[in-house]
């Protein structure tokens, strides 16, 4: 069951031009990835899906529904949530402050305590530093609480951009098997990543973004070959 | 512990304007004067923080909701027979004339005008953001002065409206103050006050968690559109007399520097600003009208009230930008027992 589609999608900012025509989809309980050097467009593909990002033409599916140019807070509220690059959490307030805030994006106002429930047993650190400042969390723990200030909204699909920025090795695996989890439960969760080898060796499928078109798309068996991945991401020459 | 301290915040800046109050307002009729004015500006305050505080857009219009608020209020309350036979008065609307409200609801009709200017300006105004809302909210200042400097129809115009029924007793503006105080207070702590305060720290991030910044922005504007025209109209009836460029520019400057002086963010900033300009200029007053201060007069030039003032401002907008209270609530350290 496709949750997300993205058809032909051109984007950029002012006169210049990001992508050139994107396509992907991602299904009920899939794990996508996206991969591809620096400037590719990875992060304005992401801007594009939700709305801070004009789009050119193309356009973008939520089951089934069209939400090309909506306003991002009524894409969020359709059921597809950011975990934005640098995390992006209000340092100033509280962890349930945070938390609180995601709710805002639900369609079923009458699930707030169950989700919030959800999201402590996924991250039992959040409920330990339940009254924290948010700002004063490590690394890893702002991570998490971003990523489940995003799943409180209840989305049918999660995009992440960048999550393991800044993190230590072991704190990125621990993100990761949450991320897993989050996507057994049956939401779609696409992952754009800088470091390929993170995410290609749990992705059902990985589209190799660069100078904004998508240059290959590897299942998880054409990833693990090194020299299919290289190509792909520096393109044949290996430039 | 959360809740105590909570109500700590609340409850303390409480406690000390009721302090203020007392100690003050007793002393004197000069000193009751004080109090009602310094309390009418400090619900003006509060209107400010309410929106600038918890956007963190400014926002130089406030005073004309509170002119709206002012001349609601003294509209109604000015008795039929000085509107019938006031010379500044005889172009006032007919039905005008014949409105007659006691006090109190009078200042609900301010509250609605207040709330209702807001509502309406802030349904283009809160698309705004940073330097151009700030000139768009001071256009609206402009429009409101000019509206009722020139027009007497719906008041004075450019006269004072006169012969409006005063506070009677200390306790009403209190009780009025701390009432806006809780209101203030419950706002911040709501989810609205909240996901307000998130925009303010990032608003790139917040419609990424479909928050909707203009809407929180406009329930914001409007409350504290209520409350500014009831700040207004307070201050019409500590001085029995409302005139349009009593709310104007130095009515503006004089609220946003209590504000940004104490600490634009919290509730108990907006009370250590107000208390702190006030006290600061009675003393550069007394000493301007050459007053003696325990017992010794110092002579300082006409004006130099508004120049420590404004001075202040600059100097904390250079150094210490979050105001006095660096946008911390009242709150009391428990001390430690020894081991």
């Amino acid at each position: 069951m496709t949750l997300l589609e993205v058809r032909d999608l051109r984007a950029g900012y002012g006169k210049v031009d990001v992508l050139f025509g994107v396509s992907l989809t991602a299904s009920k309980g899939e794990l996508i990835g996206i991969v591809g050097p620096n400037g590719a467009g990875k992060s304005t593909l992401f801007g594009a899906i939700v709305g801070t990002v004009g789009l050119r033409s193309g356009s973008v599916f939520l089951d089934g529904e069209d939400i090309s140019g909506k306003r991002p807070e009524d894409i969020v509220r359709r059921g597809l949530s950011l975990v934005p690059e640098g995390r992006q959490i209000f340092s100033g307030l509280s962890v349930i402050e945070n938390l609180t805030l995601g709710l805002t994006g639900r369609r079923d106002k009458h699930g707030e305590k169950g989700a919030l429930d959800r999201v402590h047993d996924l991250f039992p650190v959040l409920t330990t530093h339940r009254d924290h400042q948010a700002g004063m969390l490590s690394g890893g723990q702002q991570q998490q609480l971003a990523i489940a200030r995003a799943l409180v909204a209840d989305p049918r699909v999660l995009l992440l951009d960048e999550p393991s920025l800044g993190l230590s090795p072991t704190v990125v695996k621990d993100v990761f098997d949450r991320l897993i989890a989050i996507a057994q439960s049956g939401t779609a969760v696409v992952i754009v990543e800088q470091r390929a080898h993170l995410v290609t060796r749990l992705a059902e499928q990985t589209h190799v973004l660069r100078a904004g078109k998508v240059q290959a798309t590897l299942t998880k068996e054409d990833a693990a070959d090194e020299a299919k991945l290289t190509a792909a991401y520096f393109g044949n020459s290996g430039e | 512990m959360t809740t105590r301290l909570r109500l700590q915040e609340l409850l303390g800046p409480i406690l000390i304007v009721i302090a203020f109050s007392y100690v003050v307002g007793l002393q004197s009729a000069q000193g009751l004067l004080i109090v009602q004015s310094t309390l009418a500006l400090f619900v003006m305050v509060l209107a400010l923080h309410v929106f600038v505080g918890n956007s963190g857009v400014l926002s130089f219009g406030h005073g004309a909701f509170a002119m709206f608020g002012a001349f609601a209020s003294g509209i109604v309350t000015t008795p039929s027979n000085i509107k019938e036979n006031s010379l500044q008065l005889q172009n006032l609307y007919p039905f005008l004339v014949d409105l007659n409200l006691g006090m109190y609801p009078s200042l609900l009709l301010a509250i609605a005008a207040g709330a209702l200017v807001a509502g309406l300006s802030g349904l283009l105004l809160m698309r705004l953001n940073g330097l151009a809302a700030g000139i768009a909210t001071f256009a609206l200042l402009g429009v409101a002065y000019n509206i009722f400097f020139y027009n007497n129809r719906i008041g004075p115009g450019s006269q004072a409206l006169l012969a409006l029924p005063p506070f009677q007793f200390l306790e009403e503006p209190v009780v009025l103050t701390v009432l806006v105080m809780l209101v203030v207070y419950l706002f911040g702590i709501s989810r609205a006050g909240r996901t307000l305060r998130a925009t303010r720290e990032d608003p790139l991030a917040a419609p990424a968690l479909g928050i909707s910044i203009t809407r929180v922005r406009w329930i914001a504007f409007t409350l504290s559109g209520a409350i500014a025209g009831l700040g207004g109209a307070m201050f019409a009836h500590v001085a029995g007399t409302v005139q349009v460029q009593d709310y104007y520019l130095p009515y503006t400057f004089m609220t946003l520097s209590m504000l940004i002086i104490g600490g634009s963010a919290s509730l108990w900033g907006a009370t250590v600003g107000t208390l702190l300009v006030t006290g600061i200029g009675q003393i550069l007053l007394m000493m301007e009208q050459q007053k003696p201060i325990l017992g010794i007069v110092v002579h300082i030039p006409n004006g130099t009230r508004a120049i420590v003032i404004a001075l202040s401002l600059v100097v904390m907008l250079l150094w210490r930008s979050e105001g006095v209270t660096q946008g911390r609530e009242f709150k009391i350290g428990m001390p430690k027992l020894r081991k």
